[in-house]
């Protein structure tokens, strides 16, 4: 399964350019990148216009052509330079030597593994077996009973699991949405609709504006990122927290998961096209540090540093902790102040909250307070139809 | 115009005061080839709308427009029906005897047609193509983004009342983002890709003594030498060439020649937007900045 990259790379090799394009930008799909033929095809025609002993212009010609992010800039340069580079390091790296790190699986974190999306992930979490209904799930209803909607998800056994995860499912997508400032046409709506009263004029009433069009904003879904927590206690959590909001992302705009303990990883490309169990066990198995210790400050710090950009004011921030923190509770109140002024709302879900005699009285929870908009428990059932009704709300 | 070669592009860039780097001008030389779009993304501030401008002067053609934000729609990046005009026309019509089909057709026809920048771009004639530039686009929405896709693939509009509206020549195009929200993948792949980084010192210094003719070389040295060392540490907004180009102005207005504490307290605002910066750097890494871009100065 783990085949070394550079004999990957070797395997394809050709003798003329067009054959190395081909082969290179084969490697490039394998990692990844969206090197799709047309833009293969515009690689080619590029190269005739420019001097291709320039290695300069070369891998300029390449990279606009076959990177579309700047973090894959990264990944492209890495593998250009395996592929172009100046001594064949095929030549140089007897095959099956994995200890030069780069393999096909560390360079492809999101390569897709099941073909299965979104809602049929449910029923075959923990049985394996694919059977799932889209009727089924669709009409789904919320109705769990008193025992499973209270129960702490720590205290969770085998069977439960299942039950549980269908009904994250189902409430998951009624989640979530806001207006958008784009208008629709829609009867009894608040604004005219010049437009069509004029068409709708001209065809109905012989030019003269009997009827007046109307179109209101439409509803539009917000925008989440979580950050989950998966120090030691808190893992059994945020295993269903990521879960939820697995469910929610093909409900949302856009999603970004983020686990963080000692460091903080970007885990939405492990998350995407799979089934819900391969992803959270690429997900336990990606993670160095899961279960470690807690530093939130420093990964808050490199969220903000790295990731943010794509933040805006319909995003909104969830955290899931329980506030035991390592560092240096100065990085936390500076990096919170900084999530407070980029995102919508800040949640923090602590579990914790859960039972009735905690405080937040841990160093890291009382240095965040004051930049909670909303301070939630997180702990069974019933907490999640909370946070779902609350990111609802704050949206309108 | 005909951008020749990639020297040719630095060198015209250049002449209108704008420091092409050769990754950048490879990129505008195939664009030009393959008829593509520029997706230029980067940090604010780093020159991504200006590509577009000096591209248009070196081009010798007219600049159109389009600044995304969110909400935008056809009618505000296409076109839009006159509807003063068109009812003024109708009630005309009333003491006429025209036909409701001939009303109709006229006050469906080019001429009720308010043309919006994307429109505008299809349907110039010019002898050199224009440069549309459109401006952020991260901040419209999906939709906008799917709607545009279709204009940038084919050059063409249809607008129902009147018909399809083809590009004579495409025009050159340039899309710039900041980020604030991932791009489709349809829409990138339309698109060539270039990220601007900031600048090297060798780069900034000859941007800032272009930009700015009367400015003492030292005094830009140690403008840019400061910059470089404030873009190593960690702000809220890290100042981008802008910000660096109006402190130069400020400083050579002020007419200052040397950096001292007090001189570059004064003008703070002019690199940091935002307080807690200002804060961070009066603190006590002033110094420190100081000293390094002055160190770096004498060695």
């Amino acid at each position: 399964m783990t085949k070394p990259l550079t004999e990957a790379a070797g395997a394809n090799r050709g003798r003329s350019l067009l054959q190395n394009v081909l082969a290179f930008s084969d490697m490039l799909k394998k990692a990844g990148l969206d090197a799709t033929t047309g833009r293969v095809i515009d690689v080619c025609r590029s190269l005739q216009h420019i001097d291709i002993s320039n290695r300069e212009d070369f891998y300029y010609a390449l990279r606009t052509n076959l990177v579309s992010r700047a973090e894959e800039i990264e990944r492209f340069d890495r593998l250009f330079n395996l592929f172009w580079g100046l001594d064949s390091v095929v030549a140089e790296l007897p095959g099956g030597d994995g200890d030069k790190g780069e393999t096909c699986d560390s360079l492809c974190p999101d390569v897709e593994k099941g073909g299965d999306r979104g809602e049929s992930f449910i029923d075959d979490w923990y049985d394996g077996e694919p059977q799932a209904s889209l009727e089924k799930k669709a009409l789904a209803t919320y109705s769990p009973d008193e025992v499973l909607a209270t129960k702490d998800f720590c205290a969770i056994t085998g069977d439960e699991v299942k039950e549980i995860q269908r009904l994250i499912a189902s409430i998951a997508p009624r989640l979530a949405t806001v207006k958008s400032r784009r208008r629709e046409s829609c009867a009894g709506g608040s604004e005219t609709d010049l437009r069509r009263t004029l068409r709708r004029s001209m065809a109905r009433y012989g030019a003269e504006i009997v009827e007046l069009a109307r179109k209101q904003r439409k509803i539009r879904k917000v925008k989440v990122v979580l950050l989950c927590d998966v120090s030691g206690s808190m893992d059994c959590y945020s295993k269903f927290l990521i879960q939820f909001v697995y469910g929610l992302q093909n409900q949302l705009k856009w999603a970004e998961t983020f686990v963080f303990s000692t460091r903080l990883t970007r885990v939405t490309p492990l998350l995407k096209g799979r089934r819900i169990r391969d992803a959270l066990e690429a997900l336990s198995a990606g993670v160095e540090d899961w279960s470690g210790g807690t530093c939130i400050g420093d990964c808050l710090h490199t969220f903000n540093e790295r990731y943010s950009q794509g933040i805006d004011r319909r995003t909104v921030v969830i955290i899931i902790s329980d506030g035991w923190d390592r560092g240096n509770i100065e990085v936390v109140v500076r990096e919170m102040r900084r999530l407070r002024a980029k995102f919508r709302k800040v949640i923090w879900l602590n579990p914790l909250l859960g039972n009735a005699n905690y405080r937040p009285v841990t160093r890291g929870m009382q240095a965040a307070l004051p930049f909670i908009d909303y301070f939630l428990p997180a702990h069974n059932l019933n907490s999640l139809v909370t946070l779902g009704k609350t990111l609802k709300s704050l949206c309108q | 115009m005909l951008l020749r070669s990639i020297e040719h592009i630095q060198e015209t860039m250049e002449k209108h005061r704008y420091i092409t780097d050769r990754p950048l001008a490879t990129i505008i030389y195939l664009s030009q080839i393959l008829e593509k779009p520029i997706l230029l993304e980067g940090q604010a501030g780093v020159g991504k709308t200006d590509v577009a401008k000096v591209l248009a002067e070196v081009l010798e053609t007219k600049l159109i427009r389009l600044q995304c934000y969110e909400g935008i729609d056809i009618s505000q990046a296409v076109y839009e029906w006159n509807y003063p005009k068109q009812i003024l026309r109708i009630k005309l019509e009333e003491l006429g005897s025209g036909s409701k089909e001939t009303v109709e057709n006229e006050i469906f026809s080019e001429s009720f047609l308010l043309k919006r920048p994307l429109l505008e771009a299809i349907t110039s004639d010019s002898a050199v193509p224009p440069v549309l530039l459109i401006d952020e686009i991260d901040r419209a929405d999906d939709e906008f983004e799917g709607f545009l896709l279709e204009v940038l693939s084919d050059f063409q509009i249809t607008i129902p009342e009147i018909g399809t509206i083809k590009a004579n020549r495409r025009p050159f195009v340039v899309l710039t983002s900041n980020r604030t929200r991932e791009l489709h993948d349809a829409l990138k792949r339309r698109c060539l890709y270039h990220w601007i980084d900031y600048p090297s010192f060798e780069k900034e210094f000859r941007i800032v003594t272009t930009k700015i003719p009367g400015i003492n070389e030292l005094l830009a040295r140690k403008v840019c030498n400061f910059m470089q060392a404030v873009r190593q540490m960690d702000f809220f907004k890290s100042p981008g060439i802008a910000e660096t180009l109006d402190w130069a102005t400020a400083l050579v207005f002020l007419n200052k020649d040397d950096l001292d504490r007090d001189t570059v307290e004064a003008t703070l605002g002019c690199i940091f937007k935002y307080n807690q910066d200002i804060d961070r750097v009066k603190e006590g890494q002033l110094e420190a900045i100081l000293e390094k871009s002055n160190a770096v100065q004498a060695g």
